[in-house]
């Protein structure tokens, strides 16, 4: 049985979750109820899978072992130990290496803001933004039901189905994108340093729909069927599987390294008054200036853009966290 | 049932926030924190909070090793090590990742070096490894046993359990991650850096390997019939 087969048969899909889930969790029942009307439940093949999987439950216990107070003993004299050492003494060896490999990342570093034609302006976002322990939750969504904390805007519509989906028409044949999406509906103050982030699962990369998060200082858009208002935005996305970021002097950024099909993908975004650092998959696309106005309040925003007809699976948001300090 | 009664159900259901409505962390009880809320005071040297995460994932930790790996000398070295990295290294974690898929891509990453680079030493005694429950739960047939009074039942079990020493390591693997330690698919392809898709083949697979044992069809995974449970103390 190819391992594809495990990814595109509803079937075996639910079959493996109950197969890993176990007896008596929702997914077992859901898929013996599916073996019965089939007319499964009977054959060796999935009656003996699932006797198997009752034993392994029935002998969960099988080499389960505990730590002893000689174990916890030890341990915690070990973490007082490293908690008390000021610093971890260097060996020559381990300084020249780290000198060499300082050397390296120096002139890949400058080669690199040469080659992207950069403009130094990651050497300005403070430390305090980079080192931010973002730990208070002003809003999470997984999208399980509609939210009033939410606005929708835009012509393309989006619904709430495992996630946040944009329901294309069938006939929907366009010679530039349509947007849609959600947009927060209380603001953050344009001093207050936040952190906005998306989990997204891409079931196939596709040009024809894309998917953004986005900040904004001006929470109207224009009539256009785009649904997109450029000079107010600090916007990431994905699109044909890539991540890509529009910067203040209108240039994109793109991370080359292409999303597998069904893979999930992070977009984030850190902002305080003046400067964002923007990443992909936890690779840094951009630090610098946002190019938002300093005295605005900010809102978030997720923008689905399509400009032909994709299954609705094609992307989802599964969810979206926006934290501070 | 070793993880389920060790360890309370992690992460606690999310109270939503309103927006802009921010949870004060200070006055909860820490043990009622979730595992990332502790990570994050960790991250700030919290002892406190360190050693009640060491306290919900030490079993599990350990299980895990020791189903991995079958040597108990091995899983007391690492899992040491496990907890002194996950202290040392803690400003790495990056708030809001689960902390067990972090915790446990540490121990399969130091499981997998040490059984690079070490050779196995013989198993020493029980009572020098600071280790509990070593004697009750390494036996198939204590543990079938144990489990129920059908004896024929007890005989498949045990023959089930002993199967999984046999199945290749990447089946192996899913199993032990995703049935004994209740680790999703999605944390298990984080951890292992393998596809979810092929985390399920595994999975299918592997059980439908553990179904011949008891299946009376070819024997692929050691002789026959399984011996009788040796007597012990």
């Amino acid at each position: 049985m190819a391992d594809t087969s495990f990814q595109t048969d509803e079937f075996l899909k639910l079959l493996t979750d109950a197969l890993r889930a176990g007896p008596g969790s929702p997914a077992w029942h859901d898929a013996l109820a599916r073996l019965r009307t089939e007319g499964l439940a009977d054959t060796d093949e999935y009656r003996l899978l699932c006797t198997v999987r009752e034993h392994l439950e029935t002998g969960r216990d099988y080499r389960s072992i505990r730590a002893g107070a000689g174990f916890t003993r030890k341990l915690f004299d070990a973490v007082e130990i490293e908690a008390s050492r000021p610093a971890r003494r260097i060996s020559t060896a381990t300084l020249i290496a780290m000198a060499g490999g300082a050397v390296l990342v120096t002139v890949v570093v400058i080669v690199g803001m040469l080659l992207l034609g950069g403009s130094g302006t990651s050497r300005d976002v403070p430390d305090s933004l980079r080192r931010a322990v973002m730990a208070q939750e002003i809003l999470a969504s997984d999208f399980a039901s509609a939210d009033a904390r939410w606005r929708e805007f835009g012509s393309l519509p989006v619904k709430p189905q495992g996630g946040l989906r944009a329901a294309i028409a069938r006939d929907l044949r366009a010679t530039e994108y349509h947007g849609g999406g959600l947009i927060t509906a209380n603001s953050i103050a344009p001093g207050q340093m936040f952190e906005a982030s998306a989990q997204i699962h891409v079931e196939r990369p596709t040009e024809n729909l894309l998917v953004q998060l986005f900040v904004t200082d001006d929470p109207s858009f224009p009539k256009d069927p785009q649904a997109a208002n450029p000079k107010h935005e600090l916007v990431c996305w994905i699109q044909a599987g890539q991540v890509k970021v529009g910067l203040p002097d209108d240039s994109v950024r793109t991370i080359q390294d292409r999303i597998r099909d069904n893979a999930r993908a992070q977009l984030r975004l850190r902002m305080d008054k003046q400067f964002v650092i923007v990443e992909g998959d936890g690779k840094e696309i951009y630090a610098g200036r946002h190019g938002l106005a300093e005295d605005r309040p900010r809102f978030v925003g997720l923008r689905f853009q399509a400009k032909a007809y994709e299954r609705t699976e094609a992307i989802a948001v599964q969810s979206v966290r926006i934290l501070k300090p | 049932m070793q993880r389920r009664a060790d360890k309370p159900p992690s992460p606690r259901p999310p109270a939503k926030p309103k927006a802009d409505e921010v949870a004060d962390l200070q006055p909860t009880p820490l043990g009622r924190h979730s595992d990332e809320e502790l990570m994050l005071r960790t991250q700030k040297s919290d002892r406190q909070a360190f050693s009640l995460l060491y306290e919900r994932y030490s079993a599990s930790v350990l299980s895990y090793l020791y189903r991995m790996l079958g040597n108990l000398d091995d899983v007391e070295s690492i899992a040491q090590e496990v907890f002194l990295r996950a202290f040392r290294f803690a400003p790495t974690y990056r708030y809001p990742q689960k902390f067990s898929t972090w915790l446990f891509t540490i121990t399969r990453n130091l499981a997998i070096n040490y059984s690079r680079r070490r050779k196995r030493s013989p198993v020493r005694n029980v009572t020098e490894l600071n280790l509990e429950g070593v004697e009750m739960s390494s036996d198939p047939y204590q543990v079938a046993t144990r489990s129920t009074d059908d004896v024929e039942k007890q005989e498949e079990i045990a023959r089930v359990l002993k199967a999984l020493d046999d199945l290749p390591t990447d089946q192996k693997e899913v199993i032990v991650l995703g049935v004994f330690q209740d680790l999703s698919y999605a944390q298990m392809e984080e951890i292992t850096g393998t596809k979810a898709v092929t985390l399920r083949s595994r999975m299918f697979h592997g059980l439908k390997r553990l179904a011949r044992t008891i299946s009376g069809g070819p024997a692929a995974l050691g002789p026959g019939p399984a011996p009788p449970p040796d007597p012990k103390p």
